[in-house]
């Protein structure tokens, strides 16, 4: 962290000795947590329990580098990005500016869950909800990870692979426009954020003050949701049997339902989830796989625990009857030309 | 905000994320990560993790609370105040006309941050002009909410809203004028009134309580998720149990492998094969009889099987165990079938039966759980 200019005005010399305590102290709790964490004096679980803890802790450590990535890009947006360089080359007018943000994605290869702190950030930055939204909706989609994977697992076999990233493209534009007809934009975000958005704007200090402090608030706000969301996806998986899900089989308009309802339950990350849907493309129609893939990364269980920090629950229900009701028009178009 | 709320936003925040950097650390320096995700992609866990920890180290030199230590409670702040940080941004970009509703708060709220301090409005264009965005930011940091809850509280929301329509113009044009000042004004002043209705509206007692119960939400979803990862950290890490796998077993292979497996077992190269492959080979071969006789060794757990005999089966996985897949392998006919969920190495042969392959077994020997119980 590089020490500027009014924080070391603001620093008596003895704050270097308390800073280099607390560093200290840091550190040992640090080393103390690795020490639990090896030890395990626990008992195991019932099997059960296990397997959902089991289940749960994968999604985390999965999800918990691109959270920090996200809140590292979140954190250089707000405070070491000047004001301007980012808007300067966004075009003026409000379709346009979202049409970009959209394929923002393509610079920025995070997934779905470390998207959400970035989008805090550029809501703090001063983006509006409506184009903060277009970019969390498209960027878990069209982006350049979740492309080569999509097309290694499916190549452009039946157009899965395009049908998800027109898909993705189109249902985040239409969900930027719907929110940017709202008359009070700030009104679908929660108090909350609101609130954090106010302490990361008047939060004085220099730069690596600010980015410490906007660190601490981004994971108080995140976290908690991340680590919820990932249980009751491991909670869901071992309770609901996988199997009653897919006797519906490869019935047209059926399989697209259950496949948008394991896509909702099963919250992987969209950057892997199409090697998980390729085991059922022998089983399901190439349409309920279109569907799979494009409800996954925006509207899973994890997900709506993320987004629920930021946006209001009747935000997020609309989000989800709006990607569902997407999902099953483009899932229903590709089986008809499949 | 008082320290024992500082605390909690350090324990929930830094404090979790400390934790499960530390147990994923943990788990790949024991050789263990692999029970979780591919070890592949470990290193971006692994790496991102560590930076992690080092960011929970250096945040102890924040001095507890100075994220937040701007003297007042959260729970009085306007709706709107919020975006007092985006007035900056606003005067970048010019602020064409739809977006002008959003911005439309944080102009007026900046007309409004001058009045206390009305020799800053007046006399000099302070914010944009001589030293660019980085003061401009500075001044809108540091006073924005101050004059908005002046508002809220003091004289209500009718006067505050005065204030800001008397003041608004004159700063919101030194810094917007070379892009677009007139939608931008225009948006101030539409907007206010509506902020002034929710305001009324929704009174400021009803406002609190909401705030109240999210925070209440906040604090048990807090500490849930704290209780959990207490547990996480405590617990052994674990291999999905064989019924978990069974529970998944749709009758379907899993197709990770593709055909490009099938072909490269048909040129007789199938020294690397696991279960995942066999399987693959087993379900899609066109050409069954051209494996009969083929000695294979393969360690997995057993599953019933219908056809009598019992299922060699591993759980296969492509990123992490959430996407874990059960693939098996038919071992034919043998008298004392091993118990369900045991780890056993099968010798044998490769039969062609009447199109459908099985394994015959010339020896089943009960092993334990391999370290790396997943194939990848």
């Amino acid at each position: 962290m590089s020490v500027t200019g009014p924080k070391t005005a603001r620093l008596a010399p003895s704050n270097a000795t308390r800073t280099a305590v607390a560093l200290g102290i840091g550190a040992a709790v640090v080393i103390a947590l690795i020490g639990v964490a090896a030890l395990t004096p626990g008992p195991s679980l019932p099997t059960r329990a296990q397997d959902g803890v089991t289940l749960g802790l994968s999604v985390l450590i999965e999800s918990l580098p691109f959270v920090l990535l996200g809140v590292a890009l979140s954190i250089i947006v707000q405070v070491w990005v000047p004001p301007g360089v980012i808007e300067r080359w966004m075009p003026r007018r409000a379709w346009a500016r979202r049409a970009v943000l959209s394929l923002l994605g393509m610079l920025i290869p995070v997934c779905e869950c470390g998207n959400l702190p970035f989008a805090r950030g550029l809501m703090i930055r001063g983006f509006s909800v409506p184009e903060t939204m277009t970019f969390l909706i498209a960027a878990p989609i069209v982006n350049p990870i979740v492309i080569i994977t999509t097309h290694q697992a499916f190549g452009f076999d039946d157009g899965i692979l395009v049908a998800r990233l027109v898909g993705g493209y189109l249902v985040a534009n239409l969900i930027g426009w719907l929110y940017s007809r709202h008359p009070d934009p700030d009104g679908l975000l929660t108090d909350r954020f609101l609130a954090a958005c106010e302490l990361a704007a008047e939060d004085p200090g220099g730069k690596g003050r600010r980015s410490l402090a906007q660190f601490v608030v981004e994971l108080r706000a995140v976290m908690p949701a991340l680590i919820l969301g990932s249980a009751i996806a491991g909670a869901v998986q071992v309770l609901v049997p996988r199997d009653t899900l897919l006797a519906i089989g490869s019935n047209p308009a059926l399989s697209i339902l259950a496949m948008i309802l394991l896509a909702m339950v099963v919250s992987i990350c969209s950057n892997v989830d199409s090697f998980f849907a390729l085991s059922f493309a022998s089983t399901f129609t190439p349409g309920s796989i279109v569907a799979f893939l494009l409800v996954g990364p925006l509207v899973d269980l994890k997900m709506l625990a993320l987004m629920r920090t930021t946006f209001r629950t009747r935000v997020l229900v609309a989000l989800v009857v709006i990607v569902v009701l997407s999902a099953i028009a483009l899932g229903g178009v590709v089986n008809l030309l499949a | 905000m008082p320290k024992s709320s500082a605390l909690v936003t350090r324990l929930f925040g830094v404090g979790l994320t400390a934790a499960l950097a530390a147990i994923t650390v943990t788990l790949a320096v024991t050789g263990r990560i692999g029970l979780y995700i591919n070890p592949e992609s470990a290193w971006f866990a692994v790496g991102m993790s560590v930076l992690g920890l080092i960011g929970a180290v250096v945040s102890f030199a924040l001095p507890l609370g100075a994220e937040a230590d701007h003297g007042h409670d959260h729970g009085d702040v306007d709706a709107g105040a919020g975006f007092g940080a985006p007035a900056s941004p606003a005067a970048g970009f010019g602020a064409p006309a739809t977006r002008a509703a959003g911005f439309g708060a944080p102009a007026t709220r900046r007309g409004a941050r001058f009045t206390p301090r009305g020799d800053a409005a007046t006399p000099s264009p302070m914010p944009a002009h001589e030293h660019g965005p980085q003061p401009e930011r500075a001044s809108a940091h540091e006073h924005a909410p101050q004059p908005e809850r002046a508002s809220a509280h003091e004289h209500g929301p009718q006067p505050g809203r005065a204030h800001a329509h008397a003041h608004a113009p004159q700063p919101e044009r030194a810094h917007a004028h070379a892009h677009a000042p007139q939608p931008e004004r225009a948006s101030a002043h539409e907007h206010a009134p509506h902020r002034g209705h929710e305001v009324a509206a929704h009174g400021a007692g009803a406002r609190r309580l909401r705030i109240a119960l999210g925070s209440a939400a906040a604090s048990s979803g807090g500490l849930l998720a704290t209780g959990l990862v207490a547990v996480v950290l405590v617990t052994p890490p674990a291999t999905l149990s064989a019924e978990l796998a069974m529970s998944r077993d749709t009758g379907t292979p899993p197709l990770f492998q593709g055909a490009d497996t099938v072909a490269l077992a048909t040129t007789g190269d199938t020294a690397s094969f696991g279960v995942g492959e066999w399987a693959s080979v087993f379900a899609t071969a066109t050409n069954p009889e051209a494996f009969e006789g083929d000695e294979i060794s393969l360690t997995g757990f057993v599953t019933p099987s219908s056809a009598g005999g019992f299922g060699l089966t591993r759980l296969v996985i492509t990123h992490c165990v959430i996407d874990a897949q059960p693939a098996s392998v038919p071992v034919g006919e043998i008298s004392d079938v091993p118990a369900t969920g045991e780890w056993v190495t099968v010798t044998g042969v490769i039969r062609d039966r009447d199109g459908s392959l099985v394994v015959e077994a010339t020896g089943v020997q009960t092993v334990s759980e391999p370290e790396d119980p997943y194939e990848y």
